[in-house]
């Protein structure tokens, strides 16, 4: 193996842990097709050229950005998406507003706010959207089995309950709009 | 500098077609399809892989394209992108909406001169 395949190689060891989350055929075929234009185009008649490697692979830039666009195009594997729903759901579990809970709810349900514009903006609308609408159920689900479970806890007054409601409906609004508005300036560009 | 990214949205508007209509005729391999719209463009369109292979994707996914991987013998097999009908029907509505764009912009260019 000559030094440039190394670096090539070397390359798309990088590009591979950062495309972290991908399938791992959508993985082999991005990294297939990846290295077989950095192959050709560093060619010298047949031979890999050793300076062309290092001039095409310092045009490309960092692995990590060179991924990221990848991500930007490509589907997460179903094993991470729902990886992201249990993990969207076990945050709305703190973030009903139970007296029990005090203000830990309210620090709570920023993150998870956070945490689904994140994940939309990562990945698409329709996804997004079912993230916000499993975090908006999870919360009426664990206040119903709380309040079912103990009658030591309560959500308070009228107030706890309207904002119980209105969160959860405003949630998977969270999870549809930053995707929804990321495709559609995407999409005026050109590119998605 | 907001005129540089006026004419980086412009071009990024534009690659989409051009890549459409270099598959028009007969399939192509994304080096293929960089090298051909960088001499056909007179290296106005140097595309980077980073843009060019997700676009490609973006392209399949939404069923304009197809692609298919294929051994030539050459040790490494090379993923083929060719247009599919819908992509066809796609790459015509594109192309006269771009002439019809075309030749109203320079109307009103030379209205002014």
């Amino acid at each position: 193996m000559t030094s440039g395949e190394r670096e090539i190689n070397e390359y798309m060891a990088k590009v591979r842990f950062h495309l972290l989350g991908l399938s791992e055929k959508d993985k082999e075929n991005i990294l297939k097709e990846l290295k077989d234009h950095i192959s050709e185009s560093s060619k010298k008649g047949n031979e890999i050229d050793d300076v062309k490697v290092k001039k095409k692979i310092a045009e490309l830039g960092s692995p990590r950005k060179m991924a990221i666009k990848y991500k930007d195009a490509y589907d997460y594997s179903p094993a991470f998406k729902l990886l992201f729903i249990v993990i969207g759901g076990f945050l709305s579990t703190f973030t009903i507003p139970l007296s029990a809970y005090g203000y830990f709810s309210a620090v709570v349900l920023s993150v998870t706010f956070l945490y689904v514009t994140y994940i939309s903006l990562r990945t698409n609308k329709r996804f997004g959207s079912v993230l916000g609408t499993v975090c908006g159920i999870e919360r009426l689900v664990v206040l119903g089995m709380f309040l079912a479970a103990s009658k030591g806890y309560s959500i308070g007054d009228s107030y706890g309950i309207v904002s119980l409601a209105l969160v959860s409906l405003i949630i998977p609004m969270v999870g549809f709009l930053p995707a929804y508005y990321k495709e559609s300036y995407n999409e005026r560009i050109g590119e998605e | 500098m907001i005129e540089k990214e006026w004419a980086r949205e412009l071009r990024k508007g534009s690659i989409q077609l051009c890549i459409l209509t270099l598959l028009n005729k007969q399939r192509k391999y994304g080096f293929q399809i960089s090298r051909e719209l960088k001499e056909l463009s007179n290296d106005y369109f140097d595309i980077k892989e980073g843009t060019l292979y997700p676009a490609l994707h973006i392209l399949e996914k939404r069923g304009y394209l197809k692609s298919e991987w294929v051994d030539e013998g050459t040790g490494t097999p090379k993923k083929y992108y060719s247009l599919t009908d819908d992509g066809r029907a796609y790459l015509r509505e594109v192309k006269k909406e771009w002439y019809e764009l075309n030749r109203n912009v320079r109307n009103v260019l030379e209205a002014e001169k």
